[in-house]
């Protein structure tokens, strides 16, 4: 690769992103189990739904 | 394929844990003494069925009936049902004749055969530019609309979307209580319309943002100019169109109907209502009402300048004198 | 069609299912490219025929260089390309900016303000094109084919949002797409689903919270409501692009391809430079390669290098928006570069404990990095100059 942009010791290039990250190691090794990944996808949808925004169901009403 | 056996066995995981959790909320999710700030045809369906209704009087108004600023159990009809008094609290923000009628439909098109149906009527939302003068409520008119002739709906302007994502969010919601019901729960759960406004409403209190706003709100009578419009009513105005139409379909199903002349600060509103024309169109409305069948409980000037919080709006004290009075004149059954 | 829509579900649902039960292998590419003109053409179909139009200039400018190795011929193909595909960018989305520029600076109406509907992704599609030509003309691209260009140009998970790819990785696995194995394609729905609880959860719901930014003066706000707002808005912005980059980077896996990771954990940098390491780093590649290596990069001497900085970082903020906040907030940022590159070169060697590390040090770094860019996010987020005044003013004047 050509110069960095401001060369720092220590950072990170783009392709060891996935490698070493531990969220993915994690995720690779229990992930693979289809009954996990089902209640993983149901969690987190369950999440969604119940902290995710209410602006589109709001009811623009003025009382006064 | 090789990921299909993955895929479909994922997908089934997560589908029988979603339909779970739909259990779970029939099972859990409790009858309210009101409807939520933004109740959802979800919650609108649970409600309406003759289980919940029958033999029992309904009140079907506006956010006077509701109960506005106060918590649930502070209205005047939560005070009624606490007595043991058997009432079950339709009102939401938002109503007005068109949407009692369309509640209405609902009610008798669900089965349901209430004991009686005491609504309000509310000078202002005859008003053209009142926003609930010819719009129904979201949830109610999902559910409605579609029994509602060509002669109320050409009346009426609609306002659920029809776009692709729209159609899906209904078709959804129709049979997947969780996220039909996403509203109700997060009120249930957060006190507030979701979990952001819930922290947002804590963060406003710290910061004394709450009172700064209610300070800058405060009503005072230049906010309510142009509020009631003071043009004589007549029947070509869309909330006395559905005032007759709401008497009518009662009077069809033999149902006792309480007209309430909606309790109205006179003394806030004064450079503007107490005029002739302001109690003109009240007698009108009073006399529409007489002739539908309604008793009429003209309450418009039955309270003190120190019962409302606002324009229309009781205090808890408020609501509690206007929960004995509606012991005293409607029969509302022990 | 945004990403967390059940319109978009349904349609990488049917797309997906298509692709691997339907469509034979060698047929793949072109159906990627199909639906990629479904998905582009949904919001206004007349735009297809912008994007494809300058795929085409590209597309041609880069055979022709291809096809000489005259370097005055290429250096003129490589440049009308550019031009032609950077000045239909300036217009779509910069000709109000500068007609309100002008108008402001003469205080008069001379030019007039056009009213003009932004192509969807104009910005994305146009740095991959400049991307394609320059590396034709630098011969790091030696073969440019119909087929894979189309697919990387109509790419329907990066058509909207990036990430930015880069020809070189992406063209050789369009050939040569393989199914997923369970794992990867676990992990691939996993990541769909989570970048739509991301975006769901910790983006979209962060817009009550962030109302003080947008206009200061709507109510009498307090300090805590400034900064509850600036921090909201720095968890909504990484959240929400971060999950839109999960979710892309998650369908294009789907789909049997990989593309460019777009962020690494950012607000945990320990100095700025990191920060744009790990943020948005498809834009952050792109910026270095082809606008602050091109002027000189850190060839230079310090004030070019900083010159350097300060130009590629107003202009990485003028292509976020066609307004003058972006353009400072990205000065604010090639400030920071600036002064992180003459710290590190000039201070921290000198200093033995800045030169050890350790905890405290590491923390310090963190908090401070994590600071500057907050304060930079109020200058991003404010409509006008007036209003990121007064919320910094409300955050940290008494």
């Amino acid at each position: 690769m050509d110069e960095r942009f401001l060369d720092v010791p220590g950072s990170r290039d783009v392709s060891d992103v996935l490698r070493t990250d531990p969220l993915y190691r994690l995720l690779g090794r229990y992930l693979a189990s289809p009954w996990v990944l089902g209640a993983a996808i149901a969690l987190l949808v369950v999440l969604a739904i119940v902290f995710g925004p209410s602006a589109d169901s709001r009811f623009i009403y003025t009382d006064f | 394929m090789r990921f299909a056996g993955t895929y479909l066995r994922a997908l089934a995981t997560a589908v029988a844990i979603l339909f779970a959790v739909d259990l779970g909320i029939r099972a859990w999710f409790p009858t309210l003494p009101r409807f939520d700030d933004n109740f959802s045809v979800a919650y609108l369906r649970r409600t309406l069925t003759p289980a919940n209704l029958n033999g029992r009087t309904l009140f079907a108004g506006d956010s006077a009936l509701w109960g506005y600023k106060l918590e649930a159990g502070q209205a005047a009809v939560s005070k009624l049902r606490d007595a043991g008094i058997p009432v079950v609290n339709l009102s939401y923000e938002g109503g007005s004749t068109p949407n009692t009628y369309a509640l209405l439909r609902l009610v008798f098109a669900s089965g349901a055969a209430p004991r009686a149906v005491v609504f309000n009527v509310n000078s202002k939302e005859f008003n053209a530019a009142d926003s609930a003068y010819q719009t129904l409520y979201p949830a109610v008119e999902q559910l409605a609309w579609p029994l509602l002739r060509a002669s109320d709906t050409s009346l009426l302007r609609g306002t659920q979307p029809a776009t692709l994502d729209a159609r899906i969010d209904r078709l959804l919601g129709g049979f997947w209580l969780l996220y039909g019901m996403r509203v109700d729960v997060r009120e249930q759960i957060f006190g507030a319309v979701d979990a952001a406004t819930a922290v947002a409403n804590v963060q406003h209190e710290l910061s004394g943002e709450t009172r700064r706003e209610q300070d800058a709100h405060r009503p005072t009578p230049d906010r309510f100019l142009g509020t009631y419009d003071l043009e004589p009513l007549d029947e070509s105005n869309t909330g006395v169109v559905f005032l007759e139409r709401s008497l009518a379909l009662l009077r069809e199903h033999h149902v006792p109907a309480y007209a309430i002349l909606t309790p109205t600060n006179h003394t806030l509103l004064h450079e503007y209502i107490d005029v002739p024309e302001y109690r003109h169109n009240l007698d009108y409305l009073a006399k529409i009402a007489a002739r539908g069948g309604a008793r009429v409980l003209d309450y418009d000037r039955a309270f003190a300048a120190d019962d409302f919080i606002d324009n229309d709006h009781l205090t808890v004290a408020g609501n509690l004198k206007l929960a004995g009075m509606l012991r005293r004149d409607a029969n509302l059954g022990s | 069609m945004i990403f967390n829509t059940w319109t978009f579900g349904i349609f990488a649902s049917v797309t997906l299912s298509i692709y691997w039960l339907v469509i034979p292998q060698r047929w793949k590419p072109q159906y990627v490219v199909v639906t990629g003109c479904i998905f582009y053409a949904w919001a206004v179909p007349a735009y297809l025929l912008l994007i494809l139009a300058l795929g085409l200039v590209t597309f041609g400018s880069g055979r022709a260089m291809l096809r000489t190795h005259d370097r005055r011929a290429r250096k003129r193909w490589a440049f009308a390309g550019i031009a032609l595909i950077t000045l239909t960018l300036g217009f779509f989305k910069y000709s109000k900016f500068f007609a309100l520029t002008v108008d402001q600076i003469t205080r008069s109406h001379i030019v007039p303000v056009p009213q003009i509907v932004v192509p969807l992704a104009i910005s994305f599609f146009t740095f991959e094109f400049v991307h394609v030509l320059v590396d034709v003309y630098l011969g790091k691209i030696v073969e440019l084919d119909a087929l894979d260009f189309a697919v990387f140009t109509m790419f329907f998970p990066t058509l909207v949002a990036g990430p930015i790819k880069r020809y070189q990785s992406f063209a050789p696995q369009v050939r040569a797409i393989e199914t997923p194995s369970g794992d990867d394609f676990a992990l691939n729905i996993y990541r769909v689903v989570l970048g739509v609880a991301k975006k769901t959860i910790l983006a979209d719901s962060m817009s009550v919270l962030t109302a003080p930014l947008s206009d200061p003066t709507a109510f009498p706000y307090g300090r805590l409501d400034y900064w509850v707002a600036m921090l909201a808005y720095t968890v909504k912005i990484y959240f929400d692009f971060s999950g839109y980059s999960d979710i892309a980077i998650g369908v294009a896996g789907l789909l049997g391809v990989r593309i460019p990771e777009n962020f690494d954990r950012p607000y945990w940098a320990e100095n700025i430079s990191t920060f744009w390491r790990r943020w948005h780093m498809s834009l952050s590649t792109w910026i270095r390669d082809y606008i602050f290596i091109p002027l000189g990069g850190s060839r230079g001497n310090p004030v070019s290098t900083a010159l350097n900085l300060f130009v590629a970082m107003a202009l990485a903020g003028l292509w976020h928006g066609a307004a003058w906040t972006f353009v400072v907030w990205g000065l604010w940022h090639g400030a920071g570069l600036a002064v992180h590159r003459a710290w590190s070169l000039a201070v921290v060697p000198k200093v033995a404990f800045l030169r050890s590390g350790g905890a405290a040090i590491h923390a310090v770094s963190v908090v401070s990095t994590f600071a500057f860019v907050v304060l930079g996010w109020v200058l991003f987020a404010a409509s006008s100059f007036a209003s990121a005044a007064g919320v910094l003013r409300g955050a940290l004047l008494p």
